[in-house]
């Protein structure tokens, strides 16, 4: 048929280089249009193979014998001399670091923000959506037998389980590379169902208003009875590796081709939709009847949560791929310039940066006043949410990029190196490691008195 | 903890030490890039310690208003690795060679550790961006891989921004015809292959 899209439009629209007029046209043809939308599908499948392949391949990679600094050494300290160039930058740093002391001074003077402590939440009881709730702080209200780090039960699939998993009324519910989800009971990992959908999911199930499990999957949304694992309905949607929030009857929901939506439940009809320029992979955080995420065009974006209408934005030097939490008045997220960011909440002002190694993907977690991330580099801190001081640091072996949950004063992540960390979250102490099988990419949760996440290996693990 | 552009600044001001953690810590990326540009461990080794090299000496050049310290390490290991490839550079000799492992082998023909290390990268995906043209590989890697901007990549590659998204796009769909021709109604398998 003459009128269907061209393999051409389809190649710019996954890749976003279209304008938004033809964008839209696009978008205009695929609502209406299953046959383009199965088609997209397979381009947007296809294009998550090679990323994921492609990041999988080379960091299996290693040099046959790695190059130390030393070997370059002598010839840096020849190579370097002072240029005139490099003493006019030299001076021109010092001019700029007495500025800035200045300004810090002056700063702190003039302009103390401080948090209103009477308007902190306590954590949700819930981990019924990646981060736990609607907030997305990683803060869990369960009771964790502290100190053995001990293996409860596992559960074996042949997919890697990267997605992070999800509970309610004793019930863990997660999604694998292999297409399914499953739900599994939360004391025994006893199977209760599996569903097949077929394409890879990254994104992690939500827990909707009326018990319906809420999984985007390829180019739909899945709505599912949480008890039996019965469709209920689907929805068009659009390739994501976010997780969408569900709030009064409303699926929020970023897409890889760079659109945020809002999709009524009942119906099924887009409410507002919103153009970011590049993909969206942060979960969007709902406080309010505000809903906060950021975009791969190195914004943060806070919108009206009933029309859509932009709010403020903030904007920082790199992709913003991890999902902001609020704590407070603040919203709180990284960015791949590698700082952390404190926004106020209300005008989108800067409060305070802390600066990395590394670019920041995933996401902070807020507890106790303090705010917990980690980076590829293996690094974790754990700073004043007040103010941004760091209060503690560690490194552990392999990336961290998944994000940490804090439960009763301990903070709990995982490390590519297969390792699932629990440390002390007021001191950063050690309280025990577990090893588990393969790298641990998912997010762990605390419920029901166990800390639950997945590996690469594709076991599921339940630990206390 | 301290954030990359205070290194680059105590750098700048002479201290080594800062050197040297800037080099560790940007030293695997910087290797897995040259890597996937080039195919081949110990060529992405020397462009790797090469462009590190070149970044750090050259460090004055660095203007944090134009762009992050990954950027620019990138722009220069594209561009090495475009030397490397056209062979302006002699080869170094190789600890391989120095130690006598497979001495005689000629230098175009892999070494031991070579091999293994491409065995252990052979997937499909691996194989279909190797065999892309030079210009396509590199789109790949830094979108793909590296995540960049269109800008940054125009940046990094030296060509107007509609030409790295054209080069993107055809990447893809070559990358497409080579992943795709065995079947693609199994998408739903896809893992099996990469993992």
């Amino acid at each position: 048929m003459s009128n269907h899209l061209s393999e051409e439009q389809l190649i710019g629209y996954i890749h976003q280089t279209l304008t938004d007029a033809e964008r839209e046209e696009i978008d205009q043809h695929l609502a209406e249009c299953a046959k383009c939308r199965a088609h997209l599908d397979d381009h947007e499948s296809l294009q998550r193979r090679i990323q994921y392949g492609l990041a999988n391949d080379l960091r299996k990679a290693s040099a046959s014998s790695h190059k130390f600094f030393a070997a370059i050494a002598p010839r840096l300290k020849r190579g370097r001399r002072l240029t005139t160039v490099q003493i006019a930058v030299e001076r021109l740093s010092v001019v700029a670091a007495l500025a800035a002391i200045f300004l810090l001074v002056y700063g702190l003077i003039t302009h103390t923000l401080p948090i209103d402590q009477t308007s902190i939440e306590e954590p949700d009881t819930t981990a019924a959506m990646f981060r736990g709730n609607p907030r997305r702080t990683g803060a869990y209200d369960a009771e964790v037998v502290p100190g053995l780090g001990e293996e409860v039960w596992t559960f074996t699939l042949e997919k890697p389980v990267l997605a992070s998993p999800t509970f309610a009324d004793g019930t863990i519910y997660f999604a694998n590379m292999g297409g399914n989800i499953y739900a599994l009971d939360s004391q025994t990992g006893q199977e209760e169902w599996m569903v097949s959908t077929g394409v890879v999911i990254f994104s992690s199930p939500v827990i909707g208003d009326e018990g319906g499990l809420y999984v985007n999957a390829g180019n739909w949304i899945y709505i599912l009875d949480g008890r039996t694992g019965e469709r209920k309905g689907e929805y068009p949607a659009h390739w994501t590796d976010s997780s969408p929030a569900v709030a009064d009857g409303v699926v929020y929901m970023g897409t890889n081709i760079g659109y945020f939506y809002a999709l009524d439940i009942e119906s099924g009809e887009v409410k507002w939709k919103v153009t970011t320029h590049d993909s969206v992979v942060s979960s969007p955080a709902v406080v309010d009847g505000t809903v906060y995420f950021g975009s791969g065009d190195r914004h943060l974006y806070a919108l009206d949560a009933r029309t859509g209408r932009e709010v403020w934005k903030f904007e920082t030097e790199g992709r913003v791929d991890s999902s902001p939490a609020i704590y407070g008045d603040v919203v709180y997220f990284g960015s791949y310039d590698g700082c952390l960011y404190a926004v106020d909440r209300e005008t989108g002002e800067k409060l305070w940066c802390f600066s990395t190694w590394e670019g920041i993907f995933s996401s902070p977690a807020i507890a106790g006043g303090m705010v917990y991330f980690g980076d590829k580099g293996g690094h974790f801190y754990a700073l004043d949410a007040e103010d941004g001081r760091e209060m503690w640091q560690v490194q552990v072996k392999g990336m961290i990029s998944s994000s940490p949950a804090v439960a009763n004063g301990v903070v709990y992540f995982g490390s590519s190196a297969g390792y699932l960390h629990a440390l002390d979250a007021r001191t950063g102490e050690e309280l025990w490691q577990f090893e588990a099988s393969a790298g641990i990419k998912s997010s762990p949760i605390v419920a029901d008195g166990m800390v639950y996440f997945g590996s690469e290996d594709g076991t599921f693990y339940a630990v206390r | 903890m301290i954030a990359i552009s205070a290194l680059i600044e105590r750098w700048r001001a002479g201290d080594e030490r800062a050197a040297q953690t800037l080099y560790d810590h940007f030293w695997d990326r910087t290797f897995w890039l040259a890597y996937g540009l080039l195919g081949d461990a110990d060529d992405a080794e020397e462009v790797a310690q090469d462009a590190l090299y070149y970044a750090l000496a050259n460090i004055a050049r660095f203007d944090p208003n134009r762009g992050s310290f990954n950027t620019w390490l990138h722009t220069i290991t594209v561009s090495r690795s475009r030397n490397k490839r056209r062979g302006l550079r002699p080869r170094l000799v190789s600890l391989r060679d120095w130690l006598g492992w497979g001495g005689d082998v000629p230098d175009s023909t892999p070494g031991q550790e070579k091999k293994l290390v491409q065995a252990e990268a052979q997937s499909e995906v691996w194989e279909a961006v190797q065999g892309l043209s030079p210009r396509l590989r590199e789109a790949v890697l830094l979108r793909y891989w590296a995540g960049h901007t269109y800008r940054e990549m125009a940046d990094i590659m030296g060509c107007p921004v509609p030409t790295a998204q054209s080069r993107v796009r055809l990447a893809y769909q070559n990358l497409r015809t080579a992943l795709t021709s065995e079947s693609l109604a199994d998408l739903g398998d896809v893992e099996e292959r990469i993992v």
